[in-house]
């Protein structure tokens, strides 16, 4: 899990300590954010949310770890790792939660364990994060 | 046979250098003809030349702006194939095409194993581009670490950063142990890199990974696009090996062209 990523592979992206980021974010490839992200974050791989970073959004992965903070919804296909200092003020659809001495969320948690992965990637991918993690925590 | 162009020397040095290729070229029988770009006639004229002679063969020695430069001609002409000799130590041919050398460029010449590469668009004209870097501080006359404001616009999102510098490859390398972390020159992306803020006397992508704090770690973005537009607070200089090849704000995209190149692996 996460090995892409923190292995600096070769299509990753990576979105620096000191850079804001407005929009959506699509990748195929694993997402790295370090930075500040106000929008939606959707990848076929994994993200990580690295400790200090903010993003204001759903993210739609893979798999996701959560060192920084996430004020939105997270849908994650395989694991959901939120670290010591990680922060998910949203609500969470996952197969596997790991949280951390530390870590917090608040928000639902939804363990989708009997949709299977392949049950999940028969959806369109291209739709589906704009409508699932839509709802913000100021929604709420 | 093969058409060469060889860059401008500009000092004695480089004349005994361009003279000891040719001399190892002529070894090779491969040398059909020979220019030297000059102050009246450019790479791209001479490689223009070069193809209305009919060659299918085009050589580019230099650094990485002479074939750049010779490659745009290059890639306009779907049969013709490019091949390259570093002149430059810090060519980033190196890692890219495995030519570590211009013994090594002259030497894979014969085979003609190719490669093939996108080529990216700036405001009309093609780059083989390599990298190219936008540098707030730089003049014709030296570089100072400047910030300017970017807006670096993806499309579908974009990126807000204040920095001294921003490189747009084709290829990412890291060079620190030589190791290439991004060789796909046909993957139809180019590479926008926010270096690591605190990098020092940035003149290159090769810079990039060297001397590396946590902090500057953390501060390193890279993008993958087929499109991007960049503009900031002033005009920025857009530079290629030391030379201003336009100013922001300017749109950087993947062309609908493709680039045939001897190295020493082929690919399908």
């Amino acid at each position: 899990m996460f090995k892409g990523v923190e292995g600096q592979e070769s299509n990753n992206t990576i979105i620096g300590s000191d850079v804001m980021l407005t929009g959506n974010l699509k990748s195929e490839s694993n997402i790295q954010i370090n930075g500040k992200v106000k929008g939606k974050i959707q990848t076929k791989s994994d993200v990580v949310i690295g400790e200090g970073a903010l993003v204001e959004g759903g993210i739609k992965s893979n798999n996701t770890k959560v060192t920084g903070t996430v004020q939105g919804n997270i849908d994650t296909k395989e694991d959901l790792e939120v670290s010591p200092s990680g922060r998910v003020l949203g609500d969470i659809i996952t197969q596997n939660l790991i949280i951390q001495k530390g870590g917090a969320i608040a928000g639902q948690i939804k363990m989708d364990q009997v949709q299977t992965a392949d049950d999940k990637s028969n959806k369109s991918d291209e739709e589906e994060i704009i409508e699932e993690v839509e709802p913000t925590v100021e929604e709420k | 046979m093969y058409y060469f162009v060889f860059e401008q020397p500009h000092n004695n040095q480089i004349s005994r250098l361009h003279d000891h290729i040719r001399s190892t070229l002529e070894d090779l029988k491969i040398i059909k003809e020979a220019v030297k770009a000059n102050p009246v006639q450019s790479p791209e004229e001479l490689t223009q030349e070069g193809l209305d002679k009919k060659f299918t063969t085009i050589v580019a020695v230099g650094g990485d702006n002479t074939i750049n430069k010779v490659a745009s001609i290059v890639a306009q002409n779907s049969k013709i194939a490019l091949g390259i000799i570093p002149t430059s130590p810090k060519s980033t041919f190196k890692e890219l095409l495995g030519i570590h050398n211009w013994q090594q460029g002259c030497e894979i010449l014969p085979a003609r194993k190719l490669i093939v590469s996108d080529m990216a668009e700036i405001e009309g004209s093609y780059f083989f581009l390599t990298h190219v870097e936008l540098l707030p501080g730089f003049t014709n006359e030296g570089y100072s670490s400047k910030q300017a404001s970017f807006e670096i616009d993806f499309g579908l999102y974009q990126v807000q950063i204040k920095t001294s510098s921003l490189v747009v490859t084709n290829a990412l390398i890291n060079s620190e142990n030589g190791q290439v972390i991004k060789s796909t020159l046909d993957d139809g992306l180019i590479d926008v890199v926010i270096p690591p803020q605190q990098t020092k006397n940035s003149s290159g992508l090769l810079n990039l990974f060297t001397n590396e704090t946590e902090k500057d770690k953390k501060s390193l973005s890279i993008f993958h696009t087929q499109a991007v537009q960049i503009s900031a607070d002033v005009s920025v200089p857009i530079v290629s090996e030391k030379e201003i090849i336009a100013k922001t704000p300017t749109k950087f995209k993947i062309a609908d062209l493709s680039l045939k190149i001897i190295s020493k692996k082929q690919t399908s």
